[in-house]
């Protein structure tokens, strides 16, 4: 494999943290695959001829690999990006492969909340392509011994007008990926009358997929030899198991055994809340079997919670003076001068995400290494917690990142993505959460 | 012993006959196209078609699919894709795409007693297929659409 970068996977690893979390600190990421790499697994991106960055990889077939490394529930982001990308360097969108990210640090933050794809990666994208392009460009007039200036890229080739030659992405692959790759000021990005995609409306990369039935979600990940769990969880917050029924849902068919899972420390985030997993042949079985359990909780001190008394605090709280955030007008003197003086109270409940696919999770632990697949908004998020619930580093811990039935940001926590880690360490096999 | 046909397939099924088609579909034939959204017959996402007509596969149980014909999103475009899945990909009907083989299931059998639905018809008829991201709107469109095709 072909390697062109010259920033160590260290040098860039420093680079990096001082990024901030909102990811706009990150530009182009070079290519940081080398000999010192000890990356478990690499897109096809990494593996293609010609691989200038973190995002893009060209083969010798022409084929070409764009990483997606936003979480797609509904957006079109994981096609939205990858066609910025195939804009910029010209590619033809149907010899593109999109290839999903999993969790790896070099492209900057994952968790897709927020509603900033676009706006944050928007140019780091356009800067990939390009960068490829130039590559390209540069591999070509050097096999034909014309000024690059002289050279020009249509639909997935480069040509050279004034003599009429033409080479294909895929024949210049080779030779590009042998050249440095050039700084950010030398790639010129296209005007915006040259786009073929940016803006014209294509449709998801997904929607055949989709209005087939063949789309992979969380919920339809699959493993050989897996099991199946479902956890029944504190019904009250910080809540803990005091006691229950171990045999009695060995007795529906399908069911294994039944695995406490320990509460979380304090402060929760985004721990798994304890509870106890009733593992088995399938959803059905697991869910019969948690029938059985007949657990005894310690509900805790949230036991007393009262909705009413909280709205009461919420609402003594806002009428209490505070800090001010932002200052328009005098609002008293204008409320004693007015005629008419029209006064209300909005109160909204706690609102539940309610994404219509629950929160579900494949995991296989297997010496030493979680490979995890969930529909999850942030894979990053899911590494940190299962390294730190399983003991194990962040490089042994893969996540895959499926397409999602809806997030609603509540699937940036990654607790039931640890839930299926924990679950399938304890049990020696992948497990399939639901 | 329960005998049913799967897509065409026949199949034998023993096991627990309380066990809802969702789950045989699921997790047992591997038809992963159905989805599981609440368990309780309320969100639509599991709809397939028993007999040719629209039901809930999660709270149709096992027992209760003896000797019938199901059919499921994989299979219900018996050539290629079913004009209800062309209209949907021609109107660009998914977001996120998790309720929408239940809503084409639903459309289907709709459209096999309503050829040509008004607003309402289908409003009533689709009235239980719930989608998160609301596209309700595309959803109505694309029946249109399919009702303009032959079938």
């Amino acid at each position: 494999m072909s390697s062109i970068t010259n920033v160590s996977r260290r040098g860039f690893l420093i680079g990096l943290a001082g990024t901030g979390a909102f990811v706009l600190g990150v530009r182009y990421l070079p290519g940081i695959l080398t000999e010192h790499d000890s990356l478990a697994y690499r897109t096809d991106a990494d593996l293609a001829e010609l691989h200038p960055s973190a995002f893009v990889g060209i083969n010798r077939d022409g084929t070409v690999f764009i990483v997606a490394h936003r979480s797609e529930m509904g957006t079109v982001i994981r096609t939205t990006l990858p066609l910025v990308v195939a804009d910029e360097l010209d590619a033809d969108w149907k010899r593109v492969k999109i290839d999903q990210a999993i969790a790896d640090r070099r492209y900057g933050d994952h968790n897709t909340d927020g509603s900033h794809s676009v706006r944050s990666f928007y140019d780091v994208m356009r800067q990939a392509g390009a960068t490829a392009r130039v590559m390209l460009i540069q591999a070509a007039s050097a096999q034909w011994g014309v000024p690059a200036t002289e050279c020009k890229t249509e639909l997935q080739s480069v040509v050279h007008p004034a003599t009429g030659r033409r080479l294909g992405y895929g024949d210049l692959a080779s030779a590009a990926s042998k050249l440095p790759v050039p700084k950010q000021e030398d790639v010129p990005l296209k005007a915006k009358e040259d786009w073929h995609y940016i803006g014209k409306g294509t449709v998801s990369c997904d929607l055949a997929d989709i209005c087939t039935g063949r789309a992979v979600y969380g919920m339809d990940a699959h493993a050989e030899g897996m099991l199946y769990a479902s956890i029944e969880h504190p019904p009250v917050f910080a809540g803990k198991v005091k006691s229950y029924d171990a045999q009695a849902p060995l007795q529906v068919a399908g069911v294994h055994q039944t695995i406490p899972i320990d509460p979380f420390h304090p402060p929760c985030a985004f721990q798994p809340l304890g509870g106890v997993a009733v593992i088995a042949d399938n959803t059905w079985a697991a869910f019969q079997g948690r029938k059985k359990l007949n657990i005894v909780w310690d509900n805790g001190s949230n036991e007393t919670y009262d909705s009413d008394e909280y709205k009461k605090e919420l609402r003594s709280t806002a009428r209490q003076p505070n800090k001010v955030v932002r200052a328009h007008g005098d609002v008293d003197s204008a409320f004693a001068r007015a005629q008419h003086v029209y006064e209300a109270d909005y109160y909204v409940p706690l609102l539940a995400h309610a994404s219509m696919e629950p929160m579900v999770a494949l995991a296989e632990f297997k010496d030493g290494r979680v490979t995890a697949w969930a529909p999850t908004q942030n894979p990053q998020a899911a590494q940190d917690i299962i390294s730190k619930e399983l003991g194990i580093t962040k490089e042994n811990v893969i996540c895959h990142v499926t397409l999602l039935g809806g997030g609603f940001g509540r699937k940036s926590g990654p607790d039931y993505v640890a839930e299926a880690a924990v679950l399938s360490k304890k049990i020696g096999r992948a497990v399939k959460v639901v | 012993m329960i005998q049913l046909t799967v897509n065409g397939t026949g199949q034998s099924v023993d096991g627990d006959p309380q066990m809802p088609l969702l789950w045989y579909l699921r997790d047992i034939l591997r038809l992963t196209g159905t989805k599981f959204g609440c368990g309780v017959g309320l969100c639509g996402a599991c709809t397939v078609h028993k007999n040719g007509q629209a039901v809930r596969s999660c709270i149709t149980p096992m027992s209760s699919t003896a000797g019938s014909q199901i059919t499921t999103i994989e299979a219900i475009g018996s050539n290629g894709l079913h004009r209800v899945q062309r209209a949907w990909m021609e109107t660009n009907v998914p977001q996120c795409g998790y309720c929408q083989p239940g809503q084409m299931m639903q459309a289907i059998a709709l459209l096999s007693t309503t050829p040509k639905p008004t607003d309402e018809q289908i409003d009533e008829g689709m009235a239980a297929n719930i989608c998160r991201c609301g596209t309700y709107q595309r959803i109505r469109a694309a029946i249109k659409a399919a009702a303009e095709e032959h079938p």
